[in-house]
């Protein structure tokens, strides 16, 4: 690693460099502080583009990506929304299930070198958002139609009817639930945050599909998993040096505002409102990563393709995933002034008469 | 709402309502009587809530401003089918129906309405002056609950709100200004902030430490920056507050005795 902080060259600031890591660092916050995850999938391939090296890059990322959602849960706890008892439980597996996922990585690498462990973290990002996103988009469509009604979902309550001992009770959440099928999700969080590093996108879910827990509680607590594990992940990238604390801090100063505005926004729509954002940006960066893996098939040489075609493949690639982002944001504060201006018209109506009386 | 005498009372009597209603299977009524002004909205909110969390049917009984002095030959208020478009209105299927009358009426409305609807548990008010006159002659409990958040705009910005905004301002800007200057402190002497903060080992408690300083300071003056170009969380309705927290599910239903009717609630005993 000495070696590697040798060979890592830091990045030369613009003004263009600034800005885009604000912008992207204030949407990805407010997307974050909605969903409970979100922006990091943009923001280290987008500063990969501007030349930060990949390690650097991940670090950075990994460094703003746990004070954001420190501030973010500390937000969402004030709404009422957060259980830190599920939050570090989940945690604590997520850690266990980070170095299983480190470990899953590299022996990959060994086996099919940069490639192949390219080509598995794409394959994960398009199957699990594919499965899960879709899942997630297709329920908040039925609560959609359902008037926002929620209802625990079938596995989750089955789940919570199994008296596996330890049990244990989540009050926020207000879910008893044995410890062994906290685990699982706490673990499969973990290794897609070491796999594609948005574990969000698998915790999320999974709190509200097996644990039963409502959409606002599992965003908000994903804000503790998040912050759990960054803080433990940049104190590691940090004591190899790798942390460029100047783009780390650009970003921050853009995803504070942002994390606390999508945050707010929570408080004005449904829950159907989290799912539905979650699920369209997971499917939107599915195709994003589909795009990208015919330059890894062309690396292994399982098919060839000219490098203009694999050119434009990963330009449109990025900009799906920028525009994941964009739709995200969009439909969190479309539905948030929506809800602002309904409410405030309401104020000022007056109430009509249902009834007149006879005099 | 004021956590008063009545908020135990109306708890109280919520309590009552969701046991007698599962005791029974019939669905019982609570009474809100507020004027037709923006003023009472917090009232009909608050019974409207009431009303679904411990599954009562609500009657919302508005007073229209005074009426001009009736001349001699205008027809006196007439209380004949005051009940019967609740019953046939489709807003009443809901469980929730709002209805207005003259403010001179409200005592006989009341009580016309106690007589006709019947199961009419409690009455809700916000006027000191209307609990006044309804306890003279209501059967039922009258409750007065008091708005904590005026409506925005209802009522015009106070010394206090004030004064209050003004120092709002200037902590945004105090927070402002010490970010400003952490940030200007970090890339004055960026070079030098980048070669120890790369060295690895011990000194990664600087990068850390330094993200935790910049949180807490930008943080809090993100917040409060939205919070003072007017984007904030949408307020819990404090006056939910204690109904939602109150009534729990019982674990053993409790059978009492009830009396919808006072056969003496009109005598006026005061004078003998």
């Amino acid at each position: 690693m000495q070696d590697l902080q040798q060979a890592i060259s830091f990045i030369d600031l613009s003004a263009g460099t600034v800005i885009f890591l604000f912008v992207v660092g204030f949407i990805g916050g407010l997307v974050s502080g909605f969903i409970g995850s979100g922006g990091a999938f943009v923001l280290t391939p987008g500063m990969m583009s501007l030349g930060v090296p990949g390690t650097v890059a991940v670090a950075s990322n990994m460094c703003h990506k746990f004070p954001k959602a420190m501030v973010g849960a500390y937000k969402r706890f004030k709404y009422g929304q957060v259980d830190i008892k599920l939050g570090l439980f989940l945690a604590a597996s997520a850690v266990v299930g980070v170095q299983a996922g480190i470990k899953i990585q590299n022996w990959i690498l060994d086996l099919w070198g940069q490639a192949g462990s390219n080509l598995y973290v794409s394959v994960s990002f398009v199957l699990v958002l594919v499965v899960v996103g879709g899942y997630v988009f297709i329920d908040a469509c039925r609560s959609r139609k359902a008037c926002g009604v929620e209802s625990i979902a079938t596995l989750a309550r089955k789940l919570q009817s199994v008296q596996l001992p330890p049990m244990i009770y989540f009050k926020r959440a207000d879910v008893r639930i044995s410890l062994w099928f906290t685990i699982p999700v706490g673990f499969a969080t973990g290794m897609l945050a070491a796999t594609i590093a948005v574990g969000g996108f698998i915790g999320v879910p999974g709190m509200i599909y097996v644990l039963g827990v409502s959409g606002f509680v599992a965003s908000a607590t994903e804000l503790v998993i998040a912050f759990v594990m960054g803080l433990g992940g940049s104190i590691n990238w940090a004591m190899h040096g790798m942390v460029d604390i100047r783009l780390t801090l650009i970003i921050l100063a853009g995803s504070l505002l942002g994390v606390q505005l999508g945050a707010i926004g929570t408080t004005y729509v449904k829950e159907h409102m989290i799912k539905n954002v979650m699920g369209i940006i997971m499917l939107m960066v599915a195709v994003s990563r589909a795009l990208a893996i015919p330059e890894y098939l062309d690396q292994l040489a399982v098919i060839s393709i000219n490098a203009t075609s694999l050119g434009w493949l990963n330009k449109l690639s990025f900009t799906i995933m920028c525009l994941a982002l964009l739709v995200g944001a969009a439909i969190i504060l479309t539905a948030m002034f929506k809800a602002r201006r309904e409410e405030a018209a309401l104020s000022r109506q007056p109430v009509p008469a249902t009834v007149t009386t006879p005099t | 709402m004021n956590h008063s005498c009545d908020d135990m009372k109306i708890k109280l009597a919520a309590r009552d309502i969701i046991s007698l209603a599962a005791a029974t299977g019939c669905p019982k009524r609570l009474l809100a009587v507020g004027s037709t002004g923006p003023e009472s909205i917090p009232l009909r909110d608050y019974a409207a809530a009431l009303g679904k969390r411990i599954g009562c049917q609500v009657i919302v009984v508005m007073l229209e401003s005074p009426m001009p002095a009736p001349e001699p030959a205008s027809p006196v208020f007439s209380f004949a089918g005051l009940v019967a478009p609740i019953g046939a209105a489709t807003g009443w299927q809901r469980g929730f129906f709002e209805l207005r009358i003259p403010r001179q009426y409200v005592k006989e409305a009341v009580e016309e309405l106690s007589r006709s609807m019947k199961r009419i548990e409690f009455i809700l008010t916000d006027s000191d002056n209307i609990k006044e006159i309804l306890s003279e002659t209501a059967i039922q409990p009258v409750f007065r609950i008091e708005a904590v958040n005026p409506e925005p705009g209802g009522s015009p910005m106070s010394t206090d709100s004030k004064a209050n905004t003004m120092k709002d301002i200037i902590t945004t800007a105090v927070l402002g200004v010490i970010t400003v200057a952490l940030y200007t402190a970090v890339f004055w002497k960026a070079d030098l902030v980048m070669r120890l903060f790369t060295r690895g080992g011990a000194y990664a408690a600087l990068p850390i430490g330094t993200v935790f300083v910049f949180s807490f300071a930008h943080g809090a003056f993100a917040s409060r920056l939205w919070s003072l170009l007017g984007i904030q969380a949408r307020p819990k309705t404090e006056a939910y507050k204690n109904v939602t927290a109150s009534p729990q599910p019982q674990k053993t239903k409790r059978t009492r005795a009830y009396a919808h009717v006072n056969p003496f609630h009109n005598l006026d005993l005061r004078g003998k």
